[in-house]
């Protein structure tokens, strides 16, 4: 897993806006850290499952689907700033996000 | 005169819960020139090659991963999609779901039974029951 310094902070938080603007069909100057994905974007799971899909790939991870839903359960990911912390903490520690306070 | 009977009925198996989830057929359609691919996150390699080889695979894959989904609903608790196999047959409406001791473990069920419907074009849905043994 990478180390995580502000340039993939940033990169990390890019990724996540380019995504749901192609995804939803919207332009990126649209799209806030505030911006419900679901009730605005009308997003899915099967959205965040080809976010995730990216992510694995761009930074090389290992995260099950489970590990990720009981997080998800404990602590929904439903405004764009929310998934790019969901998204940063995964790249930060793969499955040992369920034992991790973000 | 009095006629009576006693009807014995042994189930094989008792319903647990059920779910449902609709996909557009669209959303899984992956361009065979490029990188993308279905993601080994959602889809077994089996399910992968199976729908394949189908003559509509975004198809094939849409109704897994419906199916998928619609587990997740009825068993109220994640699991690892690919602990959850369905290679669809479009003749049928019942389709056969394959799911691994660990789903029959730690949720306590028996077998996975799933219904395939397209109602609308482009739009598949698949209601998914889930069973216990008596």
């Amino acid at each position: 897993m990478p180390e995580i310094d502000l340039s993939i902070e940033n990169e990390i938080k890019q990724l996540v806006y380019n995504f749901f603007a192609e995804e939803c069909s919207v332009d990126p100057e649209q799209i806030n850290d505030a911006t419900n994905i679901i009730t605005e974007l009308e997003g899915d799971s099967l959205m965040l499952l080809s976010l995730l899909e990216i992510v694995r790939k761009k930074y090389g991870l290992s995260i099950e689907l489970k590990t990720l839903g009981k997080h998800l359960m404990r602590k929904p990911a439903e405004s764009i700033q929310q998934v790019v912390t969901l998204t940063l903490a995964i790249v930060k520690h793969g499955d040992n996000i369920i034992n991790v306070e973000i | 005169m009095t006629i009576s009977s006693t009807w014995k009925f042994e189930a094989q198996e008792i319903l647990v819960s059920c779910g449902i989830d609709s996909e557009r057929i669209s959303r899984f359609e992956f361009p065979r020139n490029q990188l993308q691919a279905p993601s080994p996150l959602i889809f077994s390699s089996a399910e992968i090659h199976y729908c394949a080889s189908l003559p509509d695979p975004a198809k094939g894959l849409c109704a897994a991963f419906c199916c998928k989904e619609a587990l997740f609903k009825a068993l109220g608790t994640p699991y690892n999609l690919c602990d959850c196999e369905m290679e669809p047959c479009f003749a049928q409406e019942e389709q056969n779901v394959r799911i691994t001791e660990i789903i029959r473990t730690e949720n306590k069920i028996h077998s996975v039974t799933a219904l395939l419907k397209e109602f609308v074009p482009d739009e598949l849905t698949v209601v998914v029951y889930t069973w216990r043994l008596p």
